[in-house]
């Protein structure tokens, strides 16, 4: 459990009986709000394969289980490097917070660069959005989910340098906050994403 | 009289009032008229797409005179944003200046495709292929250019994260601010358009289609209500 | 060693990771329920997420209740749909 050392947390951040909204209700609004747009697509998709079980079977086939778990393992890996660097940034540990921010950042790049080599690999065997409506769903997703990461990495970095003084207001704990719960949704889109397009055979 | 900063506030309610007139009646001349709501499927043949234009020819080209009229609705809109932005921010107001910039180079892609429209409109009895190009850049056009918008949310969001006033008179609330993030993160859905022709993933489709339109639908709504909000408690304190 | 094994965020991790690799063995199968059971693992690791590395558990009562009520919706719609060709 994170504490909330700085005296500047003290009001926000304590247990309380009212609790304490992670970022702000504002991000929420996003979070939720992007969740559920991702949901309508996941929706989509499922009803496309509905249309052509043995297509899709067939198309899923074709991809990696091994790149796509290590990439879930990958985006997991980071989200845990960012929760603590958030609850370091909280006690005011200007050394252990960014410390925690790039290794997350260095398991996002992990995750983009295996993407490419994902990418290459279909590419190479002649692989493209047009070759069957599974694959224009497989590369439609994941290429919107990757814009999602490279804004998140980007994020990283804003946090990797900001923490590196001690934040000086309550709202810059927030965006902090704000910023986390954002790269953890981006691991929550793909925890989802990852059995609907790999393992739903 | 007042010749202070806020002078302008009657002026600048004029404007938001302009912009939400001018964005009802774009969407009247669109939905009603053009009749491209729903949007016709991106992989319609050449002759059905001529159709569209031939078939209602005079109601479609007076649905484009009145979507030219209105197309500029994003300018006024974009100019009361810009001088809120400037009142917030200290030493030359760039932030606002982006934001105004692509806010008025933005609305270019709301009555560009207009034009084109009214080009595949103009002569219905040429051959379909042709009417068919100027059908494609039109709606390519229109659809795929929320990707210039990202660089105007970005002022509006660091404005809404950076501002010293309370939220509750403010223009840009922290929420508009997590608002306006969303819009950007949902930015990418509109360029795919241009790899499908079918699917969730073409510019009739889920993704660049009815997730940023009911989005920007919400987030215009929103921006002109804090707006109006925030210039209400400006002549208040005056 | 044994203060990161009580840390509540990595015994979270590693109770992720292990779930992944099950749902991956579970994947290599063949049937209906392979389908519904990997969706819902999905979830739970989704729960998991948001009330560990997103903190909510130590959020206001009513945003732990709109988080569960969507994550239950969303799961459900996946599922019905996914019943769908099977039926």
């Amino acid at each position: 459990m994170r504490r909330g050392g700085s005296d500047l947390m003290q009001d926000s951040s304590a247990v309380s009986p009212r609790g304490h909204i992670p970022g702000e209700a504002g991000v929420w609004l996003l979070i939720f709000g992007e969740m559920s747009f991702f949901t309508a697509l996941f929706a989509s998709f499922l009803h496309a394969r509905n249309g052509d079980v043995a297509g899709f079977a067939a198309g899923q086939a074709q991809l990696s289980r091994t790149i796509g778990a290590v990439n879930t393992l990958l985006l997991l890996t980071s989200s845990l490097f960012v929760a603590k660097g958030v609850g370091a940034a909280q006690q005011g540990d200007t050394i252990r917070a960014p410390r925690m921010f790039a290794l997350g950042l260095a398991c996002g790049l992990g995750f983009i660069l295996l993407k490419g080599v994902e990418y290459a690999g279909l590419f190479a065997r002649g692989i493209a959005v047009t070759s069957h409506p599974f694959f224009a769903y497989y590369f439609g997703l994941t290429a919107l989910h990757l814009g999602h990461v490279l804004i998140g990495s980007g994020l990283l970095a804003g946090l990797t340098a900001a923490t590196r003084r001690p934040l000086a207001k309550p709202s810059h704990f927030a965006l902090m906050e704000s910023a986390g719960c954002f790269w953890h949704m981006v691991d929550l889109l793909w925890i989802v994403l990852f059995p609907l397009l790999y393992l739903v055979a | 009289m007042n010749q202070g900063p806020n002078a302008s506030i009657g002026t600048q309610r004029l404007f938001v009032w302009l912009a939400i007139a001018g964005a009802l009646l774009f969407a009247f001349a669109w939905i009603a008229l053009m009749r491209f709501f729903p949007p016709p499927p991106a992989d319609l043949p050449a002759d059905q797409v001529a159709a569209l234009y031939s078939a209602h020819n005079v109601r479609f080209r007076i649905g484009v005179i009145l979507a030219l009229i209105a197309g500029g609705f994003l300018v006024p809109l974009s100019i009361v944003i810009s001088v809120q932005m400037a009142r917030l921010e200290r030493g030359i107001p760039i932030w606002a200046i982006l934001q105004g910039l692509t806010g008025a180079i933005g609305s270019a892609f709301i009555w560009l495709p207009a034009v084109a429209w009214a080009v595949a409109a103009f002569t219905p009895e040429r051959a379909p292929e042709l009417t068919a190009i100027f059908h494609e850049f039109a709606w390519l056009m229109f659809i795929t250019p929320l990707s210039l918008f990202p660089m105007q949310l970005l002022g509006i969001i660091y404005i809404a994260f950076t501002k010293e006033e309370p939220d509750n008179v403010s223009a840009f609330p922290r929420w508009l601010g997590y608002l306006t993030a969303w819009q950007l993160v949902q930015s990418f859905g509109g360029p795919m358009a241009v790899l499908f022709k079918t699917g969730i993933f073409s510019w009739n489709g889920l993704l660049p289609f009815w997730l940023p339109l009911s989005l920007f639908g919400a987030w215009y709504a929103a921006i002109c209500w804090t707006l109006l909000r925030a210039l209400r408690c400006q002549r208040a304190a005056d | 060693m044994s203060a990161l094994l009580r840390d509540r965020l990595f015994q979270a991790w590693i109770l992720l990771c292990a779930v992944t690799l099950l749902s991956l063995v579970i994947g290599g199968a063949s049937g209906a329920a392979v389908g519904v059971a990997v969706l819902a693992i999905a979830f739970a690791k989704a729960w998991l997420v948001m009330f560990t590395f997103m903190d909510l558990a130590r959020a206001p009562l009513a945003l732990r209740v709109i988080a569960c009520v969507w994550l239950a919706c969303a799961l459900g719609t996946l599922l019905a749909i996914h019943a769908g060709a099977a039926g």
